[in-house]
């Protein structure tokens, strides 16, 4: 059996667990719609389960197919985007959304290797579009940062 | 009848007003951009662009996302065309013979014979939505809760039994969704569910930030983890995207064949728009009076997919907007993005709004005039743009992502939330699970849930009420026959493969 398969069944049998520990803490007539999908989930986790050893035709094996998975995966640069982006959420709530979407989307074109003239048209026409629409239009208070806030 | 016809009348009429065309001419322009961009999906360019309708009247904003679905469905034929990359799973067929054209010096023609063969296609599939929707609609006014209940598993059926490799893998996509669903308040008791104390959960998962997610962050993640490969530059042409009248009368049969196979794969839930190219463009080799054309640059083989593809798109509305039971990612969206404006599907959007209805199916059919006329005058500088990088592409999206759901409530923990969704869709993806399944149930399992605890609090708990009308054992035979369903499709891919 595959070990990327193994990992979901463990996960959503896992997930069903912490569901219905909580699920014991409702009221008792709140806890049966909760009960019967989390039960659904968990037979079709086991249903999948049973499936799978099936398949290993008595050959019982977890085999890491990771390889296939993971095929052409760039550690670096994923890591890099999604760091980058929890890094944007913490620089948008102290600064502000504009001047972190300027400086996120300079270093990311940059970290890519965009030609200069193509990052500062992408970004001047991103920005002036989320202004006109956001801003502008749909009256959308982006967030002006907390540091700022006391100026603004 | 005659008040049909009026509402018809009235609703072509509405359509036609100065903002509704200028969001028609943005919406189906966007809609090409973003299907003629290999690795973008129009599943995950409806969702991105959904929080752009918020300030819309409802008619407007889901013309809008007609748009962009229609758009998006015809621009994937422009990279599978001139680039030989298709630009969604939709044209995976057109490619076969539009880029022989092409390399025949006769892009031109593909793109003239794409945009022709959409433009009937979808144009043709408007007439179903017309003629079967409100019939449905009426269908669905005897259903009570019971019949409700069975509806939402029936809906689920389809889309996790067929949308993913392995069906036990889809079904639990819908059950994991389901339980994410009962996050909030509980409808029946008033208690508070799996908040953790967020109160912003009250209402249970936003649908806007979980479609976000789980189509368009995690597409960027998607984008992102790969190298940046640079794209094949598009073949310059010259000759005339126009058709000559004897092409028309060439493929005009072909169009008609394909019109109804799209519709009638867009009409039952589950199959999509993929799987009607490849049905449209195989009967058009099978009723071509010059089958050894196929594969060397037919232009009969490119509208048979084109037509197909596009005449999903009415097709699959009507189960979406009559039923509640969208067939496949896309229509989910769309119908993530009926929700959002306050409308739920069913009978009561051709009685009570049936003036908002008919308003967007008459923008639907102004849609595709305005995706013939932009793709016929704009394919040249669409093939330029189906090639900007995805390095361009991935910190875009995750910003427009950002904004989106952040203009949901004007707060932050929606853009946490998105964000987690856009881990899990990510890692959905990975492992061959179904996104669009989780965001069905999201929709479908408050349905669902109040169907199923209403019956058993109205009948005092006695479980024999949800097998007790027709309409029930209907929706449960159809729900056994959808968990069937993927062996059929498998066979049938087994058969045109051998074939």
């Amino acid at each position: 059996m595959k070990k990327s398969e193994l990992a979901v069944v463990i996960f959503m049998l896992v997930f069903c667990g912490f569901f219905y520990t909580q699920t014991l803490a409702l009221p008792k007539a709140a806890q049966s719609y909760p009960l019967f999908v989390i039960t659904l989930l968990a037979v079709l986790s086991v249903l999948q389960l049973i499936k799978m050893v099936i398949s290993c035709h008595g050959h019982l094996s977890v085999v890491n197919d990771a390889g296939t998975v993971w095929k052409d995966f760039l550690p670096k640069q994923f890591f890099t985007f999604f760091i980058g982006s929890i890094l944007f959420f913490v620089a948008m709530y102290l600064v502000g959304f504009y001047p972190t979407a300027l400086v996120y989307m300079a270093l990311m074109m940059k970290y890519f290797h965009i030609p200069t003239k193509h990052a500062v048209l992408t970004i001047v026409i991103l920005l002036v579009l989320i202004y006109g629409v956001f801003t502008e239009a749909l009256n959308v208070p982006l967030p002006v940062g907390e540091l700022l806030y006391d100026y603004l | 009848m005659e008040n049909q016809y009026a509402l018809m009348a009235a609703g072509f009429i509405n359509a036609l007003s100065p903002v509704n065309i200028i969001i028609m001419i943005a919406s189906v322009t966007m809609g090409i951009i973003i299907g003629c961009m290999p690795g973008l999906s129009a599943a995950m360019g409806v969702a991105l662009l959904l929080p752009l309708t918020f300030g819309m009247e409802p008619s407007s904003g889901l013309i809008m996302l007609g748009g962009i679905y229609c758009g998006a469905i015809f621009g994937g034929s422009i990279s599978a065309i001139l680039i030989h990359t298709p630009g969604t799973p939709a044209s995976a067929a057109t490619a076969l013979d539009g880029y022989a054209l092409t390399l025949k010096g006769k892009a031109g023609k593909a793109l003239g014979t794409a945009c022709t063969a959409s433009f009937f296609g979808g144009l043709l599939s408007c007439l179903s939505l017309y003629f079967f929707a409100p019939m449905l609609a009426e269908l669905a006014m005897k259903f009570g809760s019971p019949e409700y209940f069975w509806l939402s598993l029936f809906g689920l059926t389809i889309i996790a039994g067929i949308n993913s490799d392995s069906m036990i893998l889809g079904l639990m996509s819908g059950a994991f969704g389901l339980v994410l669903s009962t996050i909030g308040m509980d409808p029946m008791e008033g208690v508070e569910r799996f908040m953790f104390g967020q109160d912003s959960l009250y209402n249970g998962v936003n649908i806007t930030c979980a479609l976000i997610g789980l189509f368009s962050l995690s597409q960027a993640f998607i984008l992102a983890e790969k190298a940046i490969v640079k794209r094949a530059k598009a073949v310059e042409f010259d000759d005339s995207v126009l058709l000559s009248g004897s092409e028309m009368k060439r493929i005009t049969p072909t169009i008609i064949r394909s019109w109804i196979i799209g519709n009638i794969i867009g009409i039952l839930p589950g199959a999509g728009a993929s799987i009607a190219c490849f049905m449209g463009y195989n009967e058009a080799k099978r009723f071509s009076k010059h089958p050894e054309e196929f594969g060397h640059g037919s232009i009969e083989g490119v509208a048979g997919s084109e037509a197909a593809n596009n005449a999903v798109t009415g097709g699959s509305l009507i189960p979406t907007l009559t039923l509640g039971i969208p067939g496949e990612s896309v229509t989910a969206v769309l119908m993530g993005g009926l929700i959002i404006h306050g409308l739920q599907p069913g009978p009561e959007l051709f009685t009570k709004y049936a003036s908002m209805t008919y308003t967007f199916f008459g923008g639907f059919v102004f849609v595709q005039f305005f995706m013939l006329a932009i793709g016929l005058v704009g394919s040249r500088l669409f093939a330029k743009i189906a090639r900007i990088s995805d390095a361009i592409l991935i910190p875009s999206i995750f910003v427009l992502c950002v904004v989106g759901s952040f203009a949901i409530n004007n707060n932050f923990t929606d853009v946490v939330i998105m964000f987690i969704f856009g881990i899990i869709g990510y890692i959905m993806r990975k492992v061959n699970m179904n996104t669009a399944a989780v965001v069905l149930a999201l929709i479908l399992g408050p349905l669902g849930e109040r169907g199923l605890r209403r019956s058993l609090s109205l009948s005092g708990n006695d479980i024999s009420v949800l097998f007790s009308t027709p309409i029930c054992k209907v929706l449960i035979a159809l729900s056994l026959l959808s968990l069937l369903s993927p062996f059929f499709i498998k066979l049938y891919k087994k058969g045109s493969k051998n074939a």
